[in-house]
């Protein structure tokens, strides 16, 4: 009798989504990562001030998008891998991966496995994970000068945006089917700058700007026409906020307020918009 | 992510599309792609033409079952051609849009079409009224429709103003059909715009090739 007075709310049995809006667009000289902050369970909002802007080290963040729970797991574990990348740190079992040789940029040739077994004989390559476990880096400089000069070791300080979106798009493509989450990775490296990369189901494309979410269908064509290359600084966050207030003011599952996060060599820096703060357009 | 339908769920052949009306100073636009297609996979027409005159300076366009749209379309047309004569005067943009609206509710499980009548009269100049799929009628300064407007609604958001001059409306509205054209696979081919004044009706097409271009063409 009681239930059928005061029947369980529907959002305690919903799956708890991030219906969004998230945005990453490169300009020159880093990336602008938004979000909106609104977590909704079927037709209720559960959250209304979340961050989806995670980081995965210090110049490489993701935005989450689908399931919350999903992409906060994708997250915490390539954070959790990433950590290789940090001087003197822990032994992992399950993370396995050998040092990856190449040959300087200008020669554009692929090392050939029988060259990477021979350098393995005369000691030049170890795992990635005894390097770290047993050395630290002022060892780990000694062993880059004794290796011939036109080759050099992928394991540096800071991790290729590159590579941490390919961890995050191994986990999503091999648990394809258990997992809906959708997450934008975009950083900055000494290598090739700002990057943008798209992770959608297993996919992985890079791109000058992607755009996720429910709330992302509704600014396509705003995107589309407002993107220019190489904007300054200043133009890219003005554009990520009118992006992100465009797809909030017609998404039902987008709201609360913008997170905000630039990314460019000198480390990223987070801000967050309120709501009365957001940009205004035409309304009747 | 969430998988999202938007095309309409009509057997036969429906029109994925993209129209819009856009009210400026002097008169109103309305526009539309041309495409057609059945299912999501088959484009059945390359240039069918949305725009349906309902009377001199009132046209309407339709998102939906073609089927459903020309039939309503076609009653309408015969309706105000009646109820202006009996008036002995041009129709009101109004009373076109309220025909289409009793049809669209009376008859509301069986027909499955949305649409945008705009048009000049002498009462209250340009106008643009939405009669949506179960019958709502609404007088807007702009509106979109059919499958491919989700994508710009960001973009109109932005950009409309009240008030602008005919080329800007014009390109305006070129702009946001070829952007949706650009995202929704059931849209497509030229652009069709009718600009309605009280003087003239005019009829201005943008084939696929003159078509404005984003940053990633």
């Amino acid at each position: 009798m009681s239930e059928e007075l005061f029947p369980e709310p529907e959002w305690l049995s919903e799956e708890v989504k991030t219906g969004t809006t998230i945005i990453a667009v490169t300009f020159d000289g880093g990336v602008v990562l938004g979000s909106d902050s609104r977590v909704s369970a079927g037709e209720a909002v559960v959250n209304r001030v979340m961050n989806k802007l995670s980081p995965l080290h210090d110049k490489i963040y993701c935005a989450l998008s689908g399931s919350a729970a999903d992409a906060q797991t994708i997250a915490e574990i390539v954070n959790y891998q990433l950590d290789v990348h940090r001087p003197r740190t822990q032994y992992h079992r399950t993370f396995n991966k050998d040092v990856i040789l190449l040959t300087s940029p200008d020669d554009n040739v692929v090392v050939k496995q029988k060259k990477k077994q021979h350098l393995h004989e005369i000691g030049h390559i170890l795992n990635a994970f005894e390097f770290d476990k047993a050395w630290d880096r002022t060892v780990l400089r000694k062993i880059k000068e004794k290796v011939p000069h036109d080759l050099s070791i992928e394991v540096e300080d800071d991790p290729l945006v590159c590579s941490a979106a390919t961890l995050v798009k191994n986990i999503s493509y091999k648990y394809k089917e258990e997992l809906s989450a959708h997450l934008i990775v975009a950083g900055w490296d000494k290598k090739k700058g700002g990057q943008v990369y798209a992770t959608l189901s297993g996919l992985l494309t890079s791109q000058p700007f992607a755009i996720g979410g429910s709330g992302s269908f509704y600014i396509n064509g705003f995107v589309d026409a407002e993107y220019r290359k190489n904007m300054t600084k200043r133009e890219c966050q003005e554009f990520v906020v009118n992006a992100l207030t465009l797809a909030m003011g017609r998404d039902g599952s987008s709201g609360g307020v913008a997170y905000v996060v630039t990314i460019d060599k000198d480390g990223a820096e987070e801000k967050c918009v309120l709501g009365n703060e957001l940009p205004k357009f035409f309304d009747q | 992510m969430d998988s999202h339908h938007s095309y309409s769920q009509v057997k036969g052949v429906s029109t994925g599309t993209t129209i819009l009306a856009v009210k400026f100073n002097g008169g109103v636009i309305i526009g539309s792609d041309s495409r057609a297609s059945m299912g999501e996979s088959y484009v059945s027409s390359k240039t069918i033409n949305k725009l349906i005159q309902v009377h001199d300076r009132i046209f309407c366009c339709i998102a939906g079952s073609l089927a459903d749209a020309q039939a309503v379309t076609k009653m309408a047309k015969f309706q105000l051609s009646f109820h202006s004569i009996q008036m002995e005067s041009p129709p009101l943009v109004k009373a076109a849009a309220s025909i289409m609206r009793e049809l669209c509710y009376n008859n509301k499980e069986e027909l499955q079409a949305g649409f945008i009548t705009a048009g000049w009269d002498r009462k209250k100049g340009p106008q643009i009224y939405v009669v949506s799929l179960g019958g709502m009628l609404l007088s807007q300064p702009f509106t979109i429709g059919g499958s491919g407007s989700t994508y710009i609604y960001g973009y109109v958001d932005a950009k409309f103003k009240p008030d602008m001059s005919l080329e800007e409306a014009i390109q305006f509205s070129t702009n946001a059909l070829a952007l949706a054209m650009g995202r929704d696979n059931v849209s497509g081919g030229v652009v069709h715009l009718v600009v309605i004044t009280e003087a003239e009706v005019k009829h201005v097409v943008v084939p696929g090739n003159k078509l404005p271009k984003f940053h990633d063409e």
